[in-house]
């Protein structure tokens, strides 16, 4: 039993041995195994599968296919070789790194791979170019080279080194430097070396050109060290340097280029070339300026210049040593007012000299003061730059000299004139503008000769004082810069004084800005009169402090609220402008710029409206309506006037008398009868009692418009009373109640009236439940028949009521006069008054009813005053003749007033009978 | 091999100005003296050449081109040799730099001696030699730790001398390689005094050099 399971377990061993040494056995190969292809070229592999492998798969060289990583090749790419081998061809190969993979696909479907290479193309090394050497001094040397195109492969410099004698280790770049490397090697000056590089890669080797040098000619030499600078109390115009050389000095000769600035300089000055062509450890520069600080540097070469120049050594200063002051300090004075009598305070100033002028430190200044013909001498020694003395009014010379460690400079000599000095001869044409960043001043100088010229120069301010500084020129100078620390956009008022021997010329000033720009503010516009078509406005000239420039122009902008804006230049020197061709009754919006020569900047808008009319435009209008009103009225006047007779006529026609009619007989008793209708009808009643005749004498005061159109109204109706004998005054009569009177003539009545009627019954209502006392009759102009409505039966019987009930309704009148209404109706108080035949009852009733019609006009309307005419005559009984007089002349002023016709004539009724007035 | 060049001036002048450089025993003898602590000054008298170590200057003189550089090359030959030698007696904690540059710059002068004897024909005498910089010598027996400062010393002192006078056999030779001419020499030294170079103030004013000894 042991032992059948020990030859099975061998069994299972065996055939699994030979499984897998089938498996691990590879069916086949390729040719070439690995395979670096030149880009662009052609490349074939072949794939050759065992026989065995064939015989085991079932497969022929029919069944092989090829892969480059995940990709099949096209089978046109194949060539069947024989039975075992397939071969595949890539032509022109571009960049590329991949697998190659050669597979069967065995029993018809399964793909099974036999084997797999590496295909990478790329480049052969170019020839590397440019190789040259470079020996740092105190290291190795080092050797570079331009490697030529990427050969995306590995490729492999070698740097190669020999004499005639002697061959050197090979030296390789590191892979981040792989064009150039460094022999490690000590370098052997004076002994030709050859150097040459080869480059390899799997596609090829190259080398470049070899080349053959002396490395002392591939030097860079150290830079020189120590360089040290000092000066010379001899000469104060040279520096001695010395340094020293690197060690290269004692290999070969070198050269040097030394180069120096001033301290504050930034550009190198380089001493010449043939000056420094030779080994040195020292040089001395000429020609420098006293007391200046310069600042020296010096590297060196090989002195035939074969190599590479050293680094620049570190920079050494040094100051010329001092030499007496080269120039005159600039000198000048003032006068400051003196509480002294007979002196003068003078403060003579003058400038420190500027170091290329002091050639030294400068210890102090002394300043000689020596009267006009007179040998007293005044001697100052002085350490600052000014120096006030008292001097009489007399002529003064006086000398500045200023010293330092080596000497004193010569002297500047500065008359100060006597009191009374004029000066004169001032320097002509005197300019100023800004170049270069410079305020240069430019003049013209006068005809007598100059000794110097004094510029003094401030900014002018609205803030602050104008604190002048000044300087001073050659008299031969007529044009320069000024020398002091100026600012941009302030305006510098420069005076220029010419100085003669005999004292100061007469000064010229200007004023002049270093750099304008646009003013900080626009100028505030305001208006100073605004008419209907114009406003002129008017503005402050802009303070110079933000003016920034000269104003050359001013710009106005004007626009309405919805129209374009207009713009509008004014030259800079005005401060008004009328802006014309405005539109009246409108709204403008005004805004102004200032412009200096670099621009300009808006003011504040301001806003104006035109008026609607002129100034005066009402008056020219209404004066000349007042006056031609006027002037009608007055031509009216007059002619009705001249015309009065003529106007009585037509308003009042002379009517005539009923006394002395032959066709009824006046009974003042006769039963009111109202009866409009026909004269037939009239006459078939036999009641032809209601008429009254009233005469009416033209007045001036009445002559209206509207009495004339009541004249035409009556002309209108003559024809039809014509026929009558009554005429108007039937018209009178006819005015009475007639149909709450007559009611049996009531439907013939009112027929009548339709027809031809003008009169009509005009009853107060009262107001609310308020019976009116009496009942008015009023002349209707109208042709059309009063309704029933209007004719109200209650109204009517209101008339039967005594006139003791109507003394509390007159009170009720007294309380609704707050409505007051001039009545222009009376006229019929006149044609009362003119009524010829009337009883003296009557009278008296007239007088009451005027009495009752003064309350009437201040109270109420035209019915109501007819109720009060009633009504006063039962309250107050007779009056005076006065006051009826006034009365009457009040009520004439109230018809005027109200200006309508009334024509009719008002009557009384009276219970039982008409009343004619 | 790299080769030659064919200049005859230019080899002659490398030749002149390795040996002014060699010659200079701050190149060798003297950094030799302060690692064996032999004090310069006091020890001047003692640090001497010793007599027949390197041939004299008249021996130089009177040998012709090819002889002259024969003997050069083989007397460079044992200096290395010596270099080495006394390279090894160095302490170990002491290596002298410039032993190692000098060595180099013995190759580099053989190197152009041979060259020159190509140029005068006469290459295949002085063949490069195999013993390449840093080639150990055969060993030598230890002498005196003292005596054997002081010999390295004056072997110096005569490598120096011997250069010194190679150098002026050389400053002899002419111009061209086949004359040979023993008037002055006609190499400029490094360190020629020169003379001032005459002021160009007419020419130009600014700047004058003033050289200082």
């Amino acid at each position: 039993m042991l032992t059948l399971i020990w030859l099975v377990q061998a069994l299972c061993i065996s055939l699994t041995t030979a499984s897998i040494d089938e498996l691990l056995h590879s069916c086949g190969h390729i040719n070439p195994p690995s395979a670096v292809v030149q880009c662009g070229s052609n490349f074939t592999a072949v794939c050759v599968v065992k026989e065995e492998c064939m015989d085991f798969f079932h497969v022929n060289a029919n069944y092989i296919y090829w892969k480059t990583s995940h990709f099949t090749i096209p089978k046109e790419q194949y060539t069947i070789i024989n039975k075992t081998a397939s071969s595949v061809t890539f032509t022109n190969i571009g960049l590329l790194n991949t697998h190659l993979t050669c597979n069967v696909l065995t029993f018809g479907q399964i793909e099974q791979n036999v084997y797999g290479i590496t295909i990478i193309s790329g480049f052969p090394p170019e020839k590397p170019k440019n190789l040259d050497c470079i020996v740092d001094e105190g290291k190795k040397m080092l050797c570079h080279w331009d490697p030529g195109r990427e050969t995306h492969l590995e490729t492999n410099f070698t740097l190669k080194s020999e004499w005639a004698t002697e061959k050197f280790a090979d030296c390789k770049p590191k892979h981040d430097a792989p064009s150039s490397c460094v022999l490690d090697y000590t370098i052997v000056y004076f002994v030709n070396i050859e150097v040459w590089v080869e480059a390899e890669n799997a596609l090829g080797k190259t080398k470049s050109d070899h080349i053959n040098f002396d490395p002392v000619d591939k030097v860079k030499p150290s830079a020189p060290r120590n360089l040290s600078v000092s000066n010379s109390e001899e000469l104060s115009s040279i520096l001695k340097l010395a340094w020293s050389n690197p060690y290269f000095k004692t290999v070969a000769r070198l050269k040097y280029n030394i180069q120096y600035r001033t301290k504050d300089a930034s550009v190198w000055s380089q001493i010449p070339c043939e000056d420094t062509a030779s080994t040195r450890s020292s040089f001395t520069v000429q020609d420098l300026k006293p007391f200046t600080e310069y600042v020296f540097r010096i590297r060196c070469i090989k002195a035939d210049g074969k190599g590479y120049w050293s680094d620049w050594s570190q920079e050494a200063s040094g100051i010329t040593y001092e030499d007496r002051p080269s120039k005159t300090p600039s000198f000048w004075y003032k006068i400051e007012p003196s509480h002294v009598h007979a002196y003068r305070s003078v403060l003579l100033i003058w400038k420190t000299l500027p170091p290329f002028k002091a050639n030294g430190k400068i210890l102090d200044f002394e300043v000689t003061l020596t009267r006009w013909k007179s040998s007293q001498l005044q001697n100052y020694t002085v350490n600052d730059t000014k120096l006030r003395v008292n001097l009489t009014n007399d002529r003064y010379i006086a000398t500045l000299t200023a010293r330092n460690l080596v000497g004193r400079s010569d002297a500047s000599v500065l008359t100060i004139p006597a009191f009374d000095f004029q000066a004169a001869h001032p320097v002509m044409d005197l300019k100023a503008f800004p170049k270069d960043n410079m305020l240069w001043v430019e003049w013209i100088a006068p005809n007598e000769s100059v000794s110097k010229y004094i510029l003094e120069w401030c900014v002018l301010s609205d803030k602050s004082p104008c604190i002048s500084d000044w300087q001073q020129e050659d008299g031969t100078v007529h044009r320069t810069y000024l020398r002091g620390n100026l600012t941009e956009s302030k305006c510098y008022l420069i005076t220029v004084t010419p100085v003669y021997a005999d004292g100061p010329g007469s000064s010229e000033s200007i004023k002049a800005y270093l750099k304008q720009a646009p003013p900080s503010k626009g100028p505030t516009v305001r208006t100073k009169k605004v008419g209907k078509n114009e406003a002129v406005l008017e503005w402050d000239q802009l303070p110079v402090d933000v003016q920034n420039g000269f104003i050359r122009n001013y710009t106005i902008f004007y626009r309405t609220n919805v129209g374009n804006e207009t713009a509008v230049n004014v030259d800079s020197s005005h401060t008004e402008y009328t802006l014309s061709s405005l539109t009246s009754d409108t709204l403008y919006m005004v805004r102004m710029a200032a412009y200096t020569d670099e621009g300009g900047k808006d003011g504040p808008e301001f806003t104006f409206t035109t008026p609607k009319f002129a100034q005066g435009e009402i008056e020219a209008i209404v004066v000349p309506v007042c006056l031609a009103f006027l002037l009608t009225t007055l031509l009216g006047v007059l002619f009705c006037f001249n015309k009065r007779d003529l106007i009585k006529k037509h308003i009042w026609p002379n009517v005539p008398d009923p006394s002395k009619s032959h066709i009824a007989q006046w009974s003042p008793h006769t039963p009111p009868r109202h009866n409009f209708s026909s004269k037939n009808q009239m006459y078939s009643d036999g009641n032809f009692t209601d008429v009254s005749v009233v005469e009416i004498e033209a007045n001036v005061k009445k002559s209206f418009p509207d009495d004339l159109k009541s004249l035409d109204l009556f002309k209108k109706e003559k024809p039809s009373t014509e026929g009558h004998s009554s005429g108007i005054g039937g018209s009178s009569c006819m005015s009475s109640s007639r149909p709450s009177i007559s009611s049996s003539d009531e439907t013939e009545s009112a027929q009548n009236t339709s027809s031809t009627i003008q009169y009509s019954t005009v009853v107060h209502s009262g107001y609310r439940h308020q019976v009116p006392s009496v009942q008015v009759f009023s002349r209707s102009e109208s042709t059309q028949p009063l309704l029933d409505s209007e004719e109200r039966p209650e109204d009517l019987q209101l008339v039967d009521h005594n006139a003791d009930d109507i003394l509390p309704r007159q009170q009720y009148f007294k309380q609704n006069c707050s409505q007051q209404e001039t009545n222009p109706d009376i006229s019929h108080f006149e044609q009362s008054k003119q009524v010829s035949s009337v009883n003296e009852e009557d009278f008296v009733r007239l007088q009451q009813q005027q009495i009752s019609n003064h309350i009437s006009q201040s109270c109420g309307s035209g019915q109501m005053k007819m109720f009060q005419e009633v009504s006063a005559a039962d309250a107050f009984g007779s009056g005076t003749e006065g006051q009826i007089e006034r009365f009457q002349t009040v009520g004439m002023e109230a018809a005027i007033d109200e200006g309508t016709p009334k024509s009719y004539l008002p009557q009384t009724v009276r219970q039982g009978g008409y009343m004619p007035q | 091999m790299g080769g030659c060049s064919g200049d005859y001036q230019a080899l002659l002048g490398q030749l002149q100005q390795q040996m002014a450089l060699m010659q200079d025993t701050s190149t060798l003898l003297d950094p030799f003296m302060r690692l064996e602590g032999l004090d310069k000054l006091r020890f001047s008298e003692h640090c001497t050449e010793r007599p027949g170590a390197f041939p004299s200057d008249n021996a130089l003189r009177t040998l012709g081109r090819r002889d002259f550089l024969r003997m050069l090359s083989s007397t460079l030959q044992r200096v290395l040799h010596r270099l080495a030698v006394l390279q090894q007696h160095l302490p170990e904690t002491q290596d002298l730099e410039e032993l190692g540059v000098a060595r180099w710059n013995i190759l580099g002068l053989k190197n152009n001696i041979y060259c020159m004897s190509q140029l005068l024909g006469g290459a295949s005498e002085l063949a490069p030699t195999t013993a390449a910089p840093g080639t150990s010598p055969p060993p030598t027996p230890a002498p005196d730790a003292f005596q054997s400062k002081l010999q390295g010393c004056r072997f110096l002192h005569g490598y120096h001398r011997f250069l010194h006078s190679a150098r002026r056999v050389f400053s002899q030779w002419g111009s061209s390689p086949s004359r040979r001419r023993r008037q002055s020499p006609v190499w400029p030294q490094l360190d020629l005094e020169r003379k001032h170079r005459p002021s160009r103030r007419g020419k130009r004013l600014v700047f004058r050099v003033r050289l200082t000894r």
